[in-house]
């Protein structure tokens, strides 16, 4: 199972959502989560949306929780490794 | 499916079969007895419920269709359950051209609104066509220009940024409606009625919901645009157009492009 790891950082989206994970998949930058707190966002206020995903690009939902965008991450990572040879 | 839940006579006036008219004779290209023929052309109207779908894949089709009102929308459906909207189909605009020719569609079309739809059978479109060159050739300046805003639809997606996207495609709308007399002017702007959601309009700029939302905010906040409740008012149009690129060229029928003067 690849290890991932959460390091805070702040997101200039041009908009309140300002809080954000950089997200590693065993050492390597994957994807960057940006927590959705702009009331704007209606029902989807206070999930985590993938702001930015590097390697495979796919587009997902927001996430209710960091949990449910780790578990996706890593469903994402394994065909792109397998891809990769590793 | 379609379905037909209600049978009215068509009024000439304000009319799908008028508005199509109007726009396939850009003014003067067609002549009375080419604008007569197709007035009678339509043999019924149907009235389809919102989230209905008017046309899917592989359907094979005896009629045409012509929207009299409400919004439609054209997508592609991909395997995993994607949709790419590809085009918003307006009052006096064909569902499924296409399949007069090809008989068979490879795009669906639904309905965003209530949408009432005229019925026109290929085979009169057919007699029309071969008893009236100029129809066959207004017909075929429709598909240009359907192709011209296709390509202007893949430069959006392909080459623009959000805000120019979403600005460019709000520029394409209100012309587009501002040219059927469906556009109001109020005092702070041209106003037209857009009955979408925001994932609608994701699937037409190929943006996340979430980036659809912020690009709203990022447009009001530019005093560009108002969006309420599917009303939209452009407060600047200078500024949308200046901000979009927006080059209202190619919504021109092809007739009025001197390089495309066919007749």
């Amino acid at each position: 199972m690849p290890n991932i790891e959460l390091q805070p950082i702040r997101v200039r989206t041009g908009s309140k959502d300002t809080e954000g994970r950089l997200a590693f998949l065993d050492g390597e930058l994957a994807a960057v989560l940006v927590r959705l707190d702009d009331e704007m966002h209606g029902s989807d206020l206070g999930k985590w949306f993938v702001e930015a995903l590097f390697g495979p690009q796919r587009r997902a939902n927001p996430f209710e929780t960091l949990a449910d965008a780790e578990a996706w991450l890593k469903e994402q990572i394994t065909p792109f490794r397998q891809h990769q040879g590793r | 499916m379609m379905t037909h839940s209600e049978q009215v006579p068509i009024p000439m006036k304000g009319s799908a079969i008028h508005l199509l008219i109007e726009r396939l004779s850009a003014g003067t290209l067609l002549a009375e007895p080419e604008r007569q023929a197709l007035a009678e052309a339509s043999t019924r109207t149907v009235v389809v419920a919102r989230d209905q779908t008017l046309a899917r894949p592989g359907q094979n089709l005896t009629d045409c269709h012509v929207l009299a009102s409400g919004l439609a929308a054209a997508y592609k459906l991909l395997p995993d359950g994607k949709r790419q909207i590809v085009g918003f189909l307006l009052p006096g605009d064909f569902v499924d051209l296409e399949a007069y020719v090809s008989e068979t569609m490879d795009y669906s079309v639904t309905a965003l609104s209530s949408c009432s739809l005229a019925v026109i059978p290929h085979a009169v479109l057919r007699r029309l066509s071969a008893d009236h060159p100029s129809i066959a050739l207004a017909l075929w300046r429709e598909t240009l220009l359907n192709a011209a805003i296709h390509r202007e639809w893949v430069v959006n997606v392909g080459q623009r940024m959000a805000s120019e996207r979403l600005a460019h495609l709000i520029c394409e709308m209100s012309a587009r409606l501002e040219s059927r007399g469906l556009a109001r002017d109020e005092d702070e702007g041209k106003s037209f009625t857009w009955p979408v959601t925001q994932a609608d309009i994701a699937d037409a700029t190929g943006m996340s919901t979430v980036h659809v939302n912020r690009t709203i905010q990022e447009l009001r906040a530019r005093e560009l645009i108002r969006f309420r409740q599917q009303e939209v008012t452009v407060l600047d149009w200078p500024g949308l157009q200046n901000l979009a690129g927006f080059d209202p060229d190619y919504l021109l029928p092809a007739s009025k492009r001197p390089s495309l003067h066919l007749q």
